[in-house]
């Protein structure tokens, strides 16, 4: 399985332009989704999900053409979906919510879609809140239930906006697992703002700004491109002077450690850290702003 | 046709979600209408006189035609509105296999289902009990209330879809109701207004039963004919509008 993304743009009908001609290849497995708010993400993956058209380009799914309404149907039976912000229905039980998107999944079968639902509940442990209100529910089970109802047809294509939004560090752990687990035979989509997420999960990478890809690799290439950029600095309290953006701050008796990305101005009490992911992602954001140009590594 | 195939398990649901309050409002305004013919009824009683008798007979006649052409229709405008956009779920929805159109339609039926068997039988309460007095028969009695009835619902999902708000399309239903009996002159004097006016038989009876009835047939037949084709002008244009998925997400979000 593969989707394929060729020049696609979106423009709402405000004007806004949401998508500006993005190009991707997504191939089984997982594969991570980055960028700030207002990147485009969630505009990308209604796309996929075939709830929104594109202005203009081309998605291919497999074999199937998302500009055909036929395709986008064939394509929602093999998909998994999971919205930033999953609506429910309050009055519901966790089993009927699970049975009535079962039914809306084509699930027809009553026993078939019962076993479905039940290794569901269980998948993500909800087996002992099952017929318990959805209006009673925390964030956190809300999520699960949110995982749940995307499994139900065994997708070939997963597709998570920002999954762990709300989540326990135990929650989001379990989380990540599972979606690791799950992205061994199909297409995992996971789009989040958590670098930490990606860096978890991800082989591959791509980070979106302002409608477009300003990367698309590996999560190695993309730590790459901080490489010699990371900086230690110890100071007796004064900030780091220098080009820099100060990633994190540690007060440790009379001095403060401070982790900055960019150049220093003094190398005195600088030394040179190794970049993790989220200094690789925000050395590419901080290049996308105009004071600063596009990094050699990228 | 998978989206047009509402098992039991999905009627089921689809009971559920649009909740008891959909199917309570049409009772409670039948009761609420009822009271008000009653009322009328005992007035008519206090005044006397052997015409008293006659008088409270037509009272209630009267009130239970309002109930008819224009009570009923107005629960079914707004639990119309409710019907195609009260789905806390739809960006999930919206990724089923299932089309939204289909199930949003399909619950728009539900109501509209259920507030024609209410009407039917308030309509059929009310001629065996000697009520209706209003003088047509057969399909033409069905005209009287499935036209506005039919207009008001189309018009209620028609609103919701475009102010994107089923409070405000509520409140723009109910103010065009209210329109209706409060600017009743202009519309009884302008010819094309007459032609659309939802309440003609409430506002021409009872002077009906002193003249012949050539004298209004026809323009109050035409009247119902017209609401029945803005009805599905509306319903068309209902189709449409829960098409544009994007609209129905928000727009841009």
């Amino acid at each position: 399985m593969e989707i394929s993304l060729t020049n696609l743009t979106k423009t709402y009908s405000g004007k806004v332009q949401a998508l500006r001609g993005v190009n991707l290849r997504i191939q089984t497995g997982m594969f991570g989704l980055l960028g700030p708010n207002g990147a485009g993400k969630t505009t990308l993956m209604r796309i996929l999900a075939g709830i929104l058209l594109p202005t203009g380009g081309r998605v291919l799914v497999g074999t199937h053409d998302l500009a055909s309404a036929r395709d986008r149907t064939a394509v929602k039976q093999m998909l998994g979906y999971l919205p930033q912000e999953l609506g429910m229905y309050p009055d519901l039980s966790a089993h009927e919510f699970l049975d009535y998107i079962a039914l809306l999944k084509g699930l027809s079968d009553k026993t078939q879609r019962q076993r479905r639902v039940e290794r569901m509940l269980e998948l993500v442990s909800l087996t002992d809140s099952a017929h318990r209100r959805l209006k009673t529910f925390s964030g956190g089970m809300k999520r699960r239930v949110g995982i749940a109802q995307a499994l139900l047809n065994d997708p070939q294509v997963l597709i998570v906006d920002e999954p762990t939004a709300g989540l326990d560090p135990e929650e989001r752990i379990r989380f990540r697992n599972l979606l690791s687990e799950l992205g061994g035979d199909r297409v995992v989509l996971l789009s989040t703002h958590i670098v930490e997420d990606i860096a978890q999960t991800c082989q591959r990478v791509a980070v979106m700004t302002q409608g477009q890809v300003i990367f698309n690799g590996t999560t190695f290439d993309l730590v790459q491109a901080a490489q010699g950029h990371v900086w230690q600095v110890v100071t007796a309290g004064d900030k780091p002077e220098g080009d820099v953006t100060i990633i994190s701050t540690i007060h440790q008796g009379n001095e403060i450690h401070y982790r900055v990305l960019g150049a220093p101005a003094s190398h005195e009490r600088a030394t040179p850290a190794e970049p993790g992911l989220e200094e690789g992602y925000m050395w590419l954001m901080r290049a996308q702003q105009p004071a600063h140009g596009l990094p050699s590594a990228v | 046709m998978a989206s047009l195939a509402l098992s039991w398990n999905r009627l089921r649901y689809e009971l559920r979600l649009l909740g008891i309050g959909a199917f309570l409002l049409p009772l409670g305004i039948v009761v609420m209408y009822l009271g008000f013919a009653l009322f009328a009824r005992a007035g008519a009683f206090r005044n006397g006189g052997t015409a008293a008798e006659a008088e409270a007979h037509l009272q209630m006649a009267r009130g239970l035609l309002a109930l008819l052409e224009n009570g009923l229709p107005l629960a079914a405008g707004l639990l119309a509105a409710v019907a195609v956009h009260q789905d806390t779920a739809i960006e999930l929805h919206l990724s089923q296999p299932v089309s939204y159109r289909g199930t949003a339609l399909q619950r728009l039926g539900l109501v509209l289902l259920w507030a024609l068997l209410v009407v039917s039988a308030t309509s059929a309460v009310v001629i065996a009990s000697g009520y209706w007095v209003f003088p047509v028969g057969g399909f033409e009695r069905q005209l009287l209330w499935l036209a506005p009835l039919l207009c008001l619902a189309t018009l209620g999902a028609a609103l919701t879809l475009l102010l994107r708000s089923r409070v405000a399309s509520s409140a723009v239903l109910g103010m065009l109701w209210i329109a209706q009996f409060i600017f009743h002159p202009m519309f009884m004097e302008n010819g094309v207004l007459l032609r659309i006016y939802l309440f003609l038989s409430e506002e021409i009876f009872p002077d009906i039963l002193q003249v012949s009835r050539s004298a209004w047939y026809d323009a109050w037949l035409q009247n119902r004919l017209i609401l029945l084709a803005v009805a599905f002008v509306l319903l068309g244009i209902v189709i449409v509008l829960l098409g544009r998925y994007e609209a129905l997400l928000g727009g841009e979000q």
